[in-house]
Formats: C-alpha cells, sequence, structure tokens
C-alpha cells in the first residue's frame, strides 16, 4: 500500500481529533470537508463506489479545513499532500 | 488514478432516495441554496458517525444505513425552528447532527432522513461571573467552548476524551461523561438550563436555575434523548475557576480486588479527586513498561487532585493512606503524564487501520457485582476467539459503584465471521451486566445500537417513552429507531433497530 493510500485509509477512521483546527467560522465546519471525511470521499471515489456524478471531484478541492488541520493533526498526517498524490490525475479533468 | 473497479456502487435506490422538490424548495427558502446539500458526494460523508460497526461496513465496502436524503445547515434557532415546521408539513424526518462523534449509531440515517447540522449555531453567548455560569449555542465545538473559558480563566469541567470532537449540544443529547466526572459530575450536572425546538417546532426552555421541584425533570428528558425529543438549541452549564493547583499520583495495586475497594474507600470517606482511573491487568501493563513497583503489584492506579491547594493536598493525604491501607506503593508518575499528554486522543485508529475490529463498551455496575462482572465478561469475550482481546478500566468512580469501560478487539478475519462476533460479544457483555444488576451504558448513550437491550433494562419505562414519542412526534419525524423507539416504515434494518 503507497504511504498516501495508508494515510487516507488512517484518517478516514479517525473522529477527527484536529476539527478545533478549524474556525469556528459556518463553512469550514461542514462535515464533509473535515480531513476525515475528505479522506473516507477519496477512498470511496478510487474504490468506484462514488463516481463523477455524484459530485465527488468537487468536494475534494474544497481543502481549507483540511489545510488548516496540518500540524493540528494527532498523528502528524498530511491529508492535502495525500488526496494530491492519489488524486491529482481525476483532479486534472 | 481512479481504479476501475467498482464496488457496491451506489445505485439501489432504497439506500439513496433523494429529497423531493418541494422539500429541497422549502429548505432552501429557509437556508439559503448553500446552506443545503444535496451531492451524493455530501450525502456519503453524513451517512456515518463513529458508531464502530458501521466503520467496518465503510472498511468492507459497504455503507452502515442509507444516504441522508440531504443536509440542511440551519444559521439560527429561527432558521431552525422554519425547518422543523417545513418537516411537519411535508412529512421529512429530521435527524439532528453535531460533530458525528457518538459510537452508538445515534445519527446513522436508517430511512433517508435529512441531516440537521447544527455547527452553524455555534456561539458563546455570556459568561456570567457570579452565577458562575455560561450560555452557549449547542453547535459549538467542545474544545472551542472549553477554550474560550480558559481564556477568561474558567472551565465547565466536562473533559470528555472526545472534547475536540465534539459539539456542546452533542454532550448533552448523548448524555456523555467527561474524565473528571468523579469530582464534577456529568454532564446532567452540569447543564442547568437549556432551550430546544420540539418535534412540534415549539420552543421548549427550561430555565437555568440551581434547582426545581415542579414535577419530573423536564430537563433530563432532554439530556440523553439524543435527538429524539427534539434539537438541542442553547445550553447553561455551570463553570468554575480554573483549578489554582494540580498534582497527580500514580500508585500500583497487587491485586484488582484491592484497587477496587481503594476507590470505593476513597468516594465512600467523601474523597473526590478530579480523576480516579483503575486500570486491570492488560491496561495497567500497557502503561507501566520498565517501573519496578508493578512487577509485584500489577494494577495501575491513577489520581488527580485539583483545586484550592490546601483542599487538593488534603484529598492527596486521604488518597495515599486509603491506598498504603490496601498495601499499595506509590510509583514514579509517568503513568499520570502519559495520561495527561493524550487524553483527548483517540487510540482505536492504527487496530481499526489494520483491518481488526476493535470497540468499547461501557456500563455500570455496582460494587458488590463488579469484581464478578469483570471477570465474567473478560471469559465471554476471550471465550469467542483464541486472539480476542479484552481489557477494562474504572474511570468514573461513585459512592454507590462505577463505570467498567472495556476495550475489545478480535484478529483480522472475514467479514460476515467478525460481525457475528462481534455482536455476540456485545449480546454476552450486556446480558451479564443486566443479569448482575448493572446499567447497559454509563455514558455512550443508546443511539441504534444498544435498543436490543433496552426493553430489559427500563421493562415499562421503555413504554413511557414511546408514548411521550408518540405525543410529541406523531408522525415518528425526529431521529426515528433511536433510543429504543418505533423506526420509520421501511428503515434499513441495522443490529439493534426497533420495529
Amino acid at each position: 500500500m503507497s504511504p498516501a493510500l495508508e494515510t487516507l485509509r488512517t484518517c478516514a477512521f479517525c473522529p477527527n481529533t484536529c476539527r478545533p483546527s478549524h474556525s469556528a467560522a459556518a463553512r469550514l465546519q461542514i462535515e464533509s470537508q473535515t480531513p476525515s471525511a475528505m479522506s473516507l470521499l477519496a477512498l470511496a471515489f478510487l474504490d468506484g463506489r462514488l463516481d463523477d456524478a455524484s459530485g465527488v471531484v468537487q468536494a475534494l478541492r474544497r481543502r481549507e479545513a483540511v489545510r488548516e488541520s496540518l500540524g493540528h493533526c494527532t498523528y502528524n498526517l498530511d491529508i492535502d499532500a495525500a488526496l494530491d498524490a492519489m488524486l491529482e490525475p481525476a483532479d486534472k479533468r | 488514478m481512479p481504479s476501475a473497479t467498482k464496488k457496491n456502487p451506489l445505485q439501489a435506490q432504497w439506500r439513496a432516495e433523494p429529497l423531493q422538490p418541494s422539500a429541497s424548495a422549502a429548505l432552501r427558502a429557509i437556508v439559503g441554496a448553500e446552506n443545503l446539500l444535496g451531492s451524493v458526494a455530501d450525502r456519503f460523508a453524513y451517512a456515518r458517525d463513529r458508531l464502530p460497526w458501521g466503520l467496518f461496513q465503510l472498511r468492507a465496502g459497504d455503507l452502515p444505513a442509507t444516504l441522508p436524503a440531504a443536509i440542511v445547515l440551519p444559521g439560527s434557532r429561527d432558521e431552525l425552528i422554519g425547518i422543523v415546521e417545513a418537516a411537519n408539513r411535508l412529512r421529512i424526518r429530521l435527524i439532528p447532527f453535531g460533530a458525528g462523534s457518538g459510537v452508538l449509531g445515534g445519527t446513522l440515517p436508517l430511512s433517508c432522513e435529512v441531516m440537521v447540522d447544527m455547527k452553524r449555531i455555534n456561539r458563546l453567548l455570556q459568561i456570567d461571573k457570579i452565577d458562575g455560569t455560561a450560555r452557549v449555542q449547542a453547535g459549538m465545538n467542545g474544545g472551542q467552548f472549553e477554550a474560550a473559558l480558559n481564556a477568561q480563566g474558567y472551565s465547565a469541567n466536562h473533559l470528555p476524551q472526545s472534547i475536540h470532537m465534539s459539539t456542546v449540544g452533542g454532550w448533552a443529547a448523548c448524555r456523555g461523561a467527561g474524565q473528571a466526572s468523579s469530582r464534577y459530575g456529568k454532564i446532567e450536572d452540569i447543564v442547568i438550563g437549556l432551550e430546544a425546538v420540539l418535534p412540534d417546532a415549539r420552543l421548549l426552555h427550561v430555565r437555568p436555575v440551581a434547582r426545581r421541584a415542579v414535577g419530573p425533570s423536564i430537563k433530563d428528558l432532554m439530556i440523553g434523548s439524543e435527538g429524539v425529543f427534539g434539537f438541542i438549541t442553547e445550553l447553561t452549564l455551570r463553570i468554575g475557576r480554573l483549578p489554582e493547583y494540580q498534582a497527580g499520583a500514580v500508585y500500583a495495586f497487587a491485586s484488582l480486588q484491592s484497587g477496587l475497594d481503594a476507590m470505593r474507600t476513597i468516594v465512600q470517606r467523601e474523597g473526590r479527586p478530579s480523576v480516579m482511573r483503575l486500570y486491570d491487568e492488560p491496561e495497567s501493563r500497557a502503561r507501566t513498561e520498565g517501573i519496578k513497583q508493578f512487577t509485584e503489584r500489577p494494577i495501575l492506579g491513577i489520581f488527580k487532585f485539583s483545586g484550592p491547594k490546601g483542599l487538593a493536598l488534603a484529598e492527596a493525604a486521604l488518597v495515599e493512606e486509603i491506598c498504603m491501607a490496601q498495601n499499595a506503593v506509590a510509583t514514579d508518575d509517568g503513568p499520570y503524564r502519559h495520561w495527561e499528554e493524550t487524553r483527548f486522543q483517540s487510540y482505536s485508529i492504527k487496530w481499526q487501520t489494520a483491518g481488526y475490529c476493535m470497540d468499547t463498551v461501557e456500563v455500570t455496575g455496582s460494587w458488590r457485582a463488579l469484581p464478578q462482572m469483570h471477570a465474567r465478561m473478560q471469559q465471554a469475550v476471550l471465550s469467542l476467539h483464541p486472539e480476542a482481546h479484552f481489557s477494562a478500566h474504572w474511570s468514573h468512580i461513585y459512592p454507590e459503584g462505577a463505570c467498567q469501560y472495556m476495550t475489545l478487539r478480535l484478529p483480522p478475519m472475514d467479514h460476515a465471521n467478525a460481525m457475528r462476533l462481534h455482536r455476540e460479544a456485545w449480546r454476552r457483555l450486556e446480558s451479564i451486566c443486566l443479569e448482575l444488576g448493572g446499567s447497559i451504558a454509563h455514558h455512550h448513550g443508546v443511539g441504534v445500537f444498544r435498543n436490543e437491550w433496552l426493553r430489559a433494562e427500563l421493562g415499562a419505562g421503555l413504554d413511557m417513552l414511546q408514548i411521550l414519542k408518540d405525543g410529541i412526534d406523531p408522525h415518528n419525524l425526529l431521529n426515528p429507531g433511536k433510543v429504543g423507539l418505533r423506526a420509520a416504515p421501511g428503515a434499513l434494518q441495522v443490529p439493534g433497530t426497533a420495529r
């Protein structure tokens, strides 16, 4: 398993211990923007369970909360980089 | 990069029914288009909470629940009232959603409900330093709430492991307990007043007063209701000054019984350390490697003393006297420091990622029952599989008994067999608990996964809850199928679903 994929699998099952790194501002606390949800969505996309029509590609571009979590992850994961590594070809569509 | 392999694609109508156009239009008119999410991707992200069984389904490429029909994000109490009015008019089923850290499936959509994400209603409204209270909106993050209080020299003293991953409203809705509960009480002791939107869209206001005698506690109908009786929108919590002094202590006990006896004696002699934790041998071993006192005395006890220095030192002296009377010895405080450093982290991730089935079960037992409860439950889980793991600790301590918090782990195996063994482990633990007179849930709540055992604990009390539910929510619109109450017609059957 690639390190990036392993990172996403770890984050997808984490309860978002990094959550307070996101500001209390409204939009940033949408569940599907949290690092764990983004990792879960990425895995579902890579697995073929969510296709382009699901809106997953657009959802995975909403990186604000993921970027804010950098440095606040208990496990020092960089989800932004892992998403880039795994999704770059899809993102260029 | 995207895989061509389709694994359980989300096609089935019963799992993915979207919101009807009339309902969509009504909700959009209330919150604005940007606060109504309807893409499959967004709905997928809200189709879970932290129920481990649900995680096992996701890991196996399946969904734990249906997709919600949509997600609506109200920005105010008035918008929420509008949503509930529309739900009644158009028969839209709703589920309140905080931060999704519940571990019993309390927010899983079972019949394509609409998730109502409360996190935009998230302000700290007032700190009253005379009354010692804080008024806060339900969607505020727990860690951010505590940090805002700390900045002014106060604490709510509700410090659950999930503090950073949960909302203040979620604490109350799930009837949670924090790590300093032995001194400061659980959330039902800390919340002194609240405001909620009932299923018929009326506003419920429980005045924030120190106590009342106006019939049964309406506040307590909401605290632990997990969204079936309404949306908690605002809470008034008791707060206290940050402690002027804090210190930890670690003791090694020769046996589990002597450790339990020490914990019991401390609280029965009116000691109230802010933290009291006792670990069984497997959990002690994992935390005491290299500390020589634990070779002969393998049971770990951790204490924390907080508050005015004189009071904290007096409590430390009482604890020392009682522990010594149980032939315990004081040790290096490394286990205390490690606990302090990691107290808000999650331990399950490495196991879940590696394919294990890990879960936690917390029950309440009396002092008389706890030794037998531990021994029988340990045997019940270990006999399920040669590589099964069972361990326990006690960290919510009362004069009459304690919470036994257990960790179970099954090794990687085929999914169907793992799910069978996992459910059987729960069945054995809850059955033993009921047989020994305990409560099947100390602070994680019921959600959907514990429905199966609620009748055995509550008896006619469950009928009272259903009658109340039918009275205030005759169309069963709010979080149907949770807390042992009737599910919606055609709801997805997950373990524990009540028909």
